[in-house]
């Protein structure tokens, strides 16, 4: 078939081949999680999205923009129009109505689900188009290819992971594209374009800072090292303007890109790069002289007078300081010391070698020698991606959750590398060595003995490469990405496969069987599947912009149960839910987050202090030798009520933990003011009733 | 004008006194889910002329828990029921108009058997218990049998489960058997309204659908899909207290020794569903519940159906069932006219023996199907309807034939059938 087409059209077809098979592979690859459990949302934040996403379809773009969700953060409430970014919903809502005015019933579960790996295959689109407009096609095919399967990207982004992020990589990735393309051309119609895609990716997620700080800092440099041109002129100044008011529709955003922090290095730019045109014009007309005595006068004051400025907006608040997040970029300890709460969140821990490796296999060498390509001849394009990796792979050191970042970074640098060495290499194997002697300009060509065979082994130990990073990128994203965390399944002893399903046992039995006002309390992790599964009020959920109410929920479950009773009495709860691994040994159960509650609660409320929690040797057990305090906390009480009765393990005493391996140390207590109101049958999820005031008299 | 009124009074008094009942024999049965009672009973007209019908009368505080009067005549032929509409007017009933399949000449005597069914009939008392607490139920009837005649001889017996354990009871007693209190007989009796209560140690659940929802797809590329949605109620004792696990999962570790705890609550439901059936599905609104089995034999696929959580007393539960059919046994084209196919189906759902207190079957037929009938039920439809819908890429929307029912229970299980055409080219067009 290819044999009867001219040889370019044979490539513009392999190419769509290619390209069409990298976009099914992308798809695919994320499908092991609806096909081994089913079409379900995963984790904590997509069910919130999800939630959204069913009330903006069901209710519409308005209803959806000012509602006010009294079900969450009780009794404070959220306005949830205001407090989220929408690109993910409207876009699978988009999807839905679409299919449905088709009349191809899909329901809006479904099309959640499935947003993420679509997206998949949109971003490796994107990056064939980043990586051909960065070095050339084949680098875009081999990013393209690479992309499809990196596990740091397929972690946010497999079926029923439907959170901000499987978006907004495609669109971080597409407006890099159309950045580097305005850059290259000089072209308002790319520059508005990359704004709008700037824009859709503000509308999708909070990581739009990166953009409006990675391209200003590129801006920069490419000023100093003496790159400027008017093309990068015209791009950023129409992205930045287009950018910035665009960003601001959206009403979470708001009027932060005129006075946060994180902003003002990209206002900076924008100024500095009005200030070196103008200053290079003058330069051109002015003899050298005068210039530069000139300079230095306007040059110092306006510095001066700059640094003043900020210093006073600062201080007096109208520029709005630096969030604890953005913070914890810049230095990592600092959550550790001052922010409990966002410390407390695996995904903001600072990332260890061997998920570098885990996440990224090969690309985490194949990357600087993508870099040393790179800048061995640096153009425009070349120096964004070179940028772009640095920066995220600082970034993703930093915060585990940041791989994603770097993983496209990788990919593109790595295919640069690859396609590079591949081509080098591949022509060596086909030209013999005679003909170079004779041939073209190189005589140190020559000097390379066995240049054929250097290259065959170099060619083959490339492709075994690839081969090895294929099987693992689909090992991990089989054995550890593709777990709805909701369902969870076990090994048993003959084999066979156990499915806990204790998760949506009890939050369904709360929708059945409490009644409709009630209010659950629970910790704040478990808020938005109890919203969204259970349909029930919660006290706090995932989303922390609050830490003294989180601080109180805290102090709840860390005080004795009078203590607590009143707590509870005073925030209205009906009903406390812990999550307890000790039966069935799991692992990330309340009792093992409970250290952060104790953490949290002590950061707001002086009576609860983390080293009564801890033994005199500064230990943290739940045997005999647990501190008191510890073991008649209601958390301890509620996880271990009746447990002290249960043989758990063979030869073992009642009441053995199998998750902290250890025989607990208060077994016989009653509760005064709670009852036992459910327990899953893994007692996974426990539930308890806070009991009315007794009757007087 | 005088006359007119003394015609009517006169006319009144006839029809009251247009029958008698000469034997009634009255059997409460308390062993089922629901309650139903059997009246045998045998009646004489005694009006100058012939009569069509009775009347049969339910106590109007029984009327609303009334889910069907089902009377059958000797010759085993199901007789006509009406509601007499009139029948504000008597203090104590709400009265049926029973047809008889021939009109009764004077002095002529007929026998019948009236089967009337029940649901939420038996109250809890008291209302909430301990998990390993006994349940007892409250039933309370009319001591008399209810009706507008004069009765001559009258009998009641309650069967209750054996061996039972009777708790209370108002009323005499002549006989009390291991699994039934006879009431004797009692002569020439005009009704009185007094009260019986029984309250006897009954621990079994007490389920009820509030609503079912069946729809069947019907593609003729060789599938039609069943999706099922139900609405469980457990009309059992509330627990008081806490449930513990602890507790509750001792049956599971020593089912003999601990057969006390949680005897009223429904752990699983059984079904029994056509052995051509596959692709069978379970789930709700946050997705798969995991916990069901379905084993075949060589007639059915019988399927064990268990709740994502044990359904105490007071408790309820929402999920759908759903499995596909392979049309080859379900749908047939007529032989002499191509475009004609026929539907066999039943009415009911596969929970047959629980009461479905709101019933609805949609039939979605392919699109562009036309000339729909269905064969007569044996029974009346509350509402039928036809609507439509579009899915899956429809051009045209498809038609469909909603059945509604109220109280449907097993009586209402049967097969019946659906006729409809589509022609030729529609179905290359879209099957």
């Amino acid at each position: 078939m290819f044999v009867s087409l001219p040889s370019a059209k044979q490539v513009v077809v392999l190419r769509i081949f290619i390209l069409a098979l990298v976009c099914i592979v992308a798809f695919a690859t994320r499908l092991f999680s609806v096909l081994r459990f089913e079409s379900v949302i995963h984790e904590f934040d997509p069910y919130f999205n999800y939630r959204t996403t069913k009330f903006l379809v069901s209710e519409g773009i308005y209803n959806f923009h000012n509602w006010f969700d009294d079900y969450s953060w009780y009794p404070l409430g959220r306005i949830i129009g205001g407090t989220i970014y929408p690109g993910l919903m409207l876009t699978a809502a988009l999807v839905h109505w679409a299919l449905n005015a088709l009349n191809f019933t899909v329901n809006i579960r479904n099309v959640c689900v499935l947003t993420a790996p679509l997206f998949a295959s949109n971003t490796a689109l994107a990056t064939y188009l980043l990586g051909k407009e960065v070095e050339n096609e084949k680098t875009g095919l081999v990013a393209a290819a690479l992309i499809a399967i990196v596990p740091g990207y397929i972690s946010r982004s497999v079926a029923g992971s439907y959170d901000n992020e499987g978006v907004a990589i495609f669109a971080l990735i597409f407006c890099f594209f159309l950045w580097v393309k305005s850059v290259k051309t000089g072209s308002l119609f790319w520059s508005a374009m990359c704004a709008l895609s700037y824009f859709y990716m503000v509308a999708a997620w909070g990581g739009y800072i990166f953009i409006i700080n990675l391209i200003p800092l590129y801006v920069l440099v490419m000023i100093f090292v003496g790159r400027y041109s008017h093309r990068l002129y015209v791009a950023y100044c129409t992205l930045y303007v287009l950018g910035t008011l665009l960003s601001m529709q959206v009403s979470f955003v708001g009027f932060q890109p005129v006075y946060s922090s994180e902003h003002m290095a990209a206002l900076g730019v924008f100024v500095f790069l009005q200030v070196y045109g103008g200053i290079r014009w003058i330069s051109n007309v002015l003899p050298p002289d005068y210039f530069r005595a000139l300079f230095r006068i306007v040059f110092l004051t306006v510095a001066a007078a700059a640094g003043v400025a900020f210093v006073a907006a600062s201080v007096t608040g109208y520029v709005a300081p630096w969030t604890g997040r953005f913070y914890t970029l810049l230095d990592p300890t600092y959550a550790k010391a001052h922010i409990p709460i966002i410390a407390s969140v695996s995904e903001h821990q600072p990332t260890t070698w061997s998920s570098f490796f885990f996440d990224l296999h090969m690309l985490t060498f194949m990357l600087p020698a993508g870099l040393y390509y790179c800048l061995k001849s640096a153009t425009d394009g070349n120096i964004f991606i070179v940028m772009y990796g640095v920066t995220s792979v600082y970034f993703a050191g930093v915060m585990v959750r940041l791989m994603l970042v770097l993983s496209p970074a990788a990919c593109v640098l790595s295919a640069i590398a690859i396609s590079n060495a591949l081509r080098t290499h591949m022509t060596h194997i086909h030209s013999p060595p005679a003909d170079k002697t004779t041939g073209k300009k190189g005589a140190a060509d020559t000097v390379v003995p066995y240049q054929q065979e250097i290259s065959l082994a170099i060619v083959l130990g490339i492709t075994a490469l690839l081969v090895f990073y294929t099987f693992h990128c689909t090992w991990v994203t089989s054995e550890a990405y593709s777990s709805p965390s909701i369902v969870l399944a076990a090994r048993q002893h003959d084999g066979g496969r156990i499915i806990f399903d204790d998760f949506r046992e009890a939050y369904y039995w709360l929708r059945q069987n409490t009644p409709e006002d009630a209010k659950i309390m629970s910790w704040w992790d478990y808020g938005y599947q109890i919203t969204a599964m259970a349909n029930r009020t919660v006290i706090v959920d995932n989303n922390t912009w609050n830490n003294s109410h989180i601080a109180l929920v805290g102090m709840a479950m860390a005080s004795d149960e009078e203590i607590s009773y009143k707590i509870m009495r005073s925030l209205d709860v009906d009903y406390v839910l812990v999550i307890f691994g000790g039966l069935v040994g799991y692992a990330s159960d309340d009792i093992n987050k409970f250290l952060w509650m104790v953490r949290i609660a002590g950061g707001e409320h002086a009576e609860i202090r983390e080293e009564d929690y801890f033994t005199p040797q500064g230990e943290f057990r739940v045997d005999r030798e647990g501190s008191p305090i510890l073991l008649n906390c209601l958390m301890y009480k509620m996880c271990y009520f009746r447990f002290g009765s249960i043989l758990t393990e063979h030869g073992k005493p009642t009441g053995y933990d199998r998750v902290r391996n250890t025989e607990i140390g208060n077994k016989d207590f009653t509760l005064n003011h709670l009852e036992e109101a459910y327990t899953t049958e893994h007692w996974l999820v426990r539930i308890y009733k806070v009991k009315s005031l007794a009757n007087r008299g | 004008k005088v006359l007119f009124l003394i015609l009517l009074s006169l006319s009144i008094t006839s029809l009251a006194a247009s029958f008698e009942n000469v034997q009634i024999n009255r059997k409460v049965v308390l062993k089922g889910k629901y309650v139903s009672v059997d009246i045998s009973c045998k009646l004489r007209n005694i009006a100058s002329g012939q009569k069509d019908f009775f009347v049969h009368a339910i106590h109007k505080n029984f009327s609303d828990n009334l889910v069907d009067i089902l009377p059958v005549s000797k010759r085993k032929s199901v007789l006509k029921v009406v509601r007499q509409p009139d029948s504000s007017k008597s203090s104590h009933f709400i009265q049926y108009q029973i047809h008889f399949d021939r009109p009764l000449d004077k002095d002529e005597s007929i026998d019948l058997t009236i089967k009337e069914l029940y649901k939420r009939r038996l109250t809890p008392i008291p209302k909430a218990i301990k998990l390993r607490e006994a349940q007892n139920l409250l039933f309370e009837d009319t001591l008399y049998y209810p009706t507008i005649y004069p009765t001559l001889m009258q009998k009641l017996v309650i069967e209750l489960p054996a061996p039972h354990k009777l708790v209370k009871q108002t009323g005499k007693v002549k006989a009390e058997g291991t699994k039934e209190l006879s009431y004797g007989e009692i002569a020439n009796k005009v009704f009185e309204d007094e009260k019986l209560q029984i309250i006897y140690e009954d621990n079994k659940p007490l389920p009820i659908f509030s609503e079912v929802v069946r729809e069947l797809e019907i593609s003729h590329w060789g599938n039609i899909a069943v999706t099922e949605s139900y609405v469980l109620h457990n009309q059992a004792a509330k627990i008081n207290g806490e449930f513990s696990r602890v507790d509750y999962q001792q049956i599971k570790y020593n089912p003999m020794m601990n057969e006390m705890i949680g005897r009223n609550i429904i752990k699983d439901l059984k079904i029994k569903i056509p052995r051509m059936a596959y692709g069978l599905w379970y789930r709700d609104v946050i997705g798969n519940v995991s916990s069901s089995h379905a084993t075949k034999d060589k007639a059915s696929i019988y399927w064990e159906v268990i709740p994502r959580f044990p359904i105490l007393g007071g408790w309820k539960d929402e999920w759908q069932i759903g499995y596909n059919l392979p049309t080859k046994y379900y749908l047939k084209v007529n032989k002499e006219d191509n475009e004609q196919t026929v539907l066999n189906t039943s009415f009911l759902h596969p929970f047959t023996d629980i009461i479905a207190e709101k019933y609805t079957l949609k039939i979605i037929l392919p699109s562009g199907a036309s000339n729909v009938q269905y064969t007569k039920l044996p029974f009346e439809l509350d509402n039928l309807k036809m609507d439509s819908v579009s899915s899956y890429l429809d051009l045209q929307a498809r038609p469909v034939l909603v059945f509604e029912k109220k109280n449907a229970h097993s009586f209402h299980s049967k097969n019946f059938q659906v006729i409809y055409d589509v022609d030729m080219l529609t179905r290359i067009e879209k099957p």
